[in-house]
């Protein structure tokens, strides 16, 4: 599966070939062809193999796997593109590097894979794109120039958010979950959300099969909206990142109720993203001391973003960590087998022995 | 409960053995259910106050402390910067508890959490756990009074944080004088240990606790003025008040009444002897 992150130099050198030149306007072209088509753009629209995977990288190595990179860190990030939010995919654009490079320094051995998706109204011709996961700039800078937000919303108290966060509860593959360990999943939002999740509006989102196929499980005995949350903070680190001048005056009432307080936190513009989720994850692995929140945060920092920061369930990912029954993998470990869930432990029988160091040529056999 | 050893006579030089980042690890002072409790001095000599937890597990109470003390530090300084603008003064309501200076998971300790802190403004040789000066000493009226005014006000302060509304609900923490390191001469009261319950109840119960506390402290003279403080803590005890800033009033109604605000130095006389004597300020 390659070695390749992201970097700034192959950031700009997607941007230039995919011709998004400008800060503005970066979906013009997806929204005019999904208007005329009536189609999303296969790379995000969550009908078309609904389900979205974030997996170890491995590649062959002297008949066995080889960790390329450490372990995957899913990163979902669901945005509210309705009204004054319309344009947030150009803001997702502008602060992919410093998002990136952000959750990387306080990610320390892991691959960061970024799940950049988007979510309007179910009154919406389109309720929301869901890319895969991804680590390297062309492909996330691809999917967003793909997005088709809607710039709708209805006005009817109210999006839906609930169908992305039902995405990453139901219908992902997570490396994290698999191994005892939380992804993140983050909505931004500046208004609440219906508190339904209707099954035809499942079938409209992720396809009329779902059902039959990838929610097999649940068949037609679709969840309560708090039923579904639970599911998901099974999973992941859960967070809704509500903008300070939202819509509606119940908005952060109904998400604290929701989520729970410690989940909930107030910013003040979009641009803060890339500091905010850094340190929401730094804090969650412990690898950000709170102490420091005040100097992490920079020019995006004050004492109620500091204070409510504070507040979350500080270290929470580490005390998962510690209850695995094997140090989270790392680059160079040996699989013995692509879709083992551990690699080859110290002491365990393997080809050669030995563990080795990922490097940058690796031959595929 | 927290089991101390004396901080006066506690010296961080002399046995030190093991050096956590930048920090000389001292003596061990006190020691709770789910964390130990060291004295340290850090490489700029800084003397520190570090809380270890006892297993991994343990560390998950001192995390939430932390980042319940950052919460505090960010809104007194919020606080600060708003008295500041509006008349030039600040209440100082970062004195009133221990500055939170770092928090980590060590890996040379299995990845137990500590927590560090400074005090504000006071060498630490300079303080004693609340606890252990109760034990030992009985205080005068007036002694007892800012003792009473500094619990009053850090709880004001939490108040004032609830008001806030767009700050996250930092609960008050429970009544416990084990959580606070007392400064006699310098009249300063540090709360330091936020790893206990929080209570979700009103100012009310918090008085009538905080009376009580002192009611089983002070020695309380004939005089008409000690008499009707003694009324007055009484009534706290029974009646609490509905926010600690209207008990904070009444309190300094009555000191103005009697005594006029101003400096008193820490009297107090050895639980078994009848001789007062004096800490002052230099």
């Amino acid at each position: 599966m390659g070695h390749q992150t992201f970097s700034r130099d192959s950031y700009r050198s997607a941007r230039q070939s995919y011709g998004v030149t400008q800060d503005t306007g970066v979906t013009k072209a997806a929204e005019e062809r999904a208007y005329r088509t009536g189609q999303l753009s296969e790379i995000v629209d969550p009908a078309i193999n609904p389900i979205r995977y974030s997996k170890i990288r491995l590649n062959p190595h002297q008949n066995q796997w080889i960790a390329t990179l450490g372990c995957p860190m899913d990163i979902e990030v669901s945005c509210d593109t309705t009204g004054s939010m319309g344009g947030e995919v150009d803001t997702e654009m502008r602060v992919l590097p410093d998002l990136y490079e952000a959750v990387s320094k306080v990610l320390p051995g892991y691959d960061p894979q970024l799940c950049l998706g988007i979510f309007g109204d179910c009154g919406d011709r389109f309720v929301m794109c869901r890319p895969q996961f991804e680590m390297e700039a062309p492909k996330i800078v691809n999917y967003l120039k793909e997005m088709a937000p809607q710039r709708g919303g209805c006005g009817n108290h109210g999006e839906d958010p609930q169908y992305a966060m039902f995405a990453r509860a139901y219908l992902t593959n997570a490396y994290t979950n698999r191994i005892g360990l939380k992804g993140y999943h983050f909505i931004v939002t500046d208004e609440p959300y219906h508190d339904h999740l209707r099954t035809s509006e499942i079938e409209r989102v992720f396809g009329e099969d779902i059902f039959k196929n990838e929610l097999q499980a649940i068949k037609k005995e679709v969840p309560s909206v708090k039923a579904m949350v639970d599911v998901l903070k099974q999973q992941t680190h859960q967070f809704v990142l509500v903008l300070s001048d939202y819509y509606y005056r119940d908005t952060l009432e109904l998400w604290r109720d929701l989520c729970g307080e410690k989940s909930v936190i107030v910013i003040d513009s979009t641009s803060q993203l890339p500091a905010v989720i850094s340190a929401i994850i730094g804090l969650t692995e412990g690898t950000l001391d709170v102490t420091d929140l005040k100097k992490h945060l920079g020019e995006h920092g004050n004492s109620k973003l500091i204070a409510q920061l504070s507040n979350t369930e500080i270290g929470a990912q580490a005390a998962l960590r510690h209850a695995l029954p094997h140090p989270v993998p790392k680059a160079g470990d040996i699989f013995a087998n692509k879709g083992d869930v551990w690699p080859i432990q110290p002491g365990e029988a393997t080809d050669d022995n030995s563990s080795v160091e990922a490097t940058d040529h690796i031959e595929y056999l | 409960m927290v089991f101390y050893c004396p901080l006066f006579s506690v010296s961080t030089k002399g046995v030190m053995s093991l050096k956590i980042r930048n920090i000389e690890v001292g003596n061990r002072i006190g020691e709770a259910s789910k964390f130990r409790i060291y004295l340290g001095t850090m490489d700029d000599q800084r003397p520190v106050i570090m809380k270890v937890a006892k297993t991994f597990e343990d560390g998950s109470i001192l995390a939430e402390e932390a980042g319940k003390f950052n919460v505090l530090r960010a809104f007194s300084e919020q606080v600060a910067e708003f008295e500041k603008a509006q008349n030039g003064h600040s209440s100082r309501y970062d004195q009133l508890f221990a500055n939170i200076v770092t928090s980590f998971m060590e890996p040379s300790q299995g990845d137990r959490r500590i927590n560090v802190f400074e005090t504000p403004d006071i060498d630490l040789s300079k303080l004693v756990p609340l606890t252990k000066l109760q034990a030992e000493v009985e205080i005068d009226v007036r002694t007892s009074i800012w003792i009473i005014g500094r619990l009053f006000k850090f709880y004001g302060f939490f108040e004032l944080l609830a008001e806030s509304g767009d700050n996250p609900i930092v609960r008050y923490p429970v009544f416990s004088p084990d959580d606070y390191l007392i400064g006699p001469k310098e009249h300063r009261l540090i709360y330091y240990n936020f790893s206990k319950d929080i209570a979700d109840v009103v100012a009310f119960d918090f008085v009538k606790a905080i009376a009580k506390f002192i009611l089983g402290w002070v020695v309380v003279g004939d005089d008409t003025a000690e008499q009707e403080y003694l009324e007055l803590l009484n009534h706290f005890s029974e009646h609490g008040r509905t926010s600690f800033e209207k008990a904070h009033e009444d309190l300094y109604a009555l000191v103005r009444r009697h005594w006029g605000i101003q400096y008193y130095p820490f009297t107090y006389r050895d639980r078994d002897t009848f001789a007062w004597k004096t800490i002052k300020e230099d």
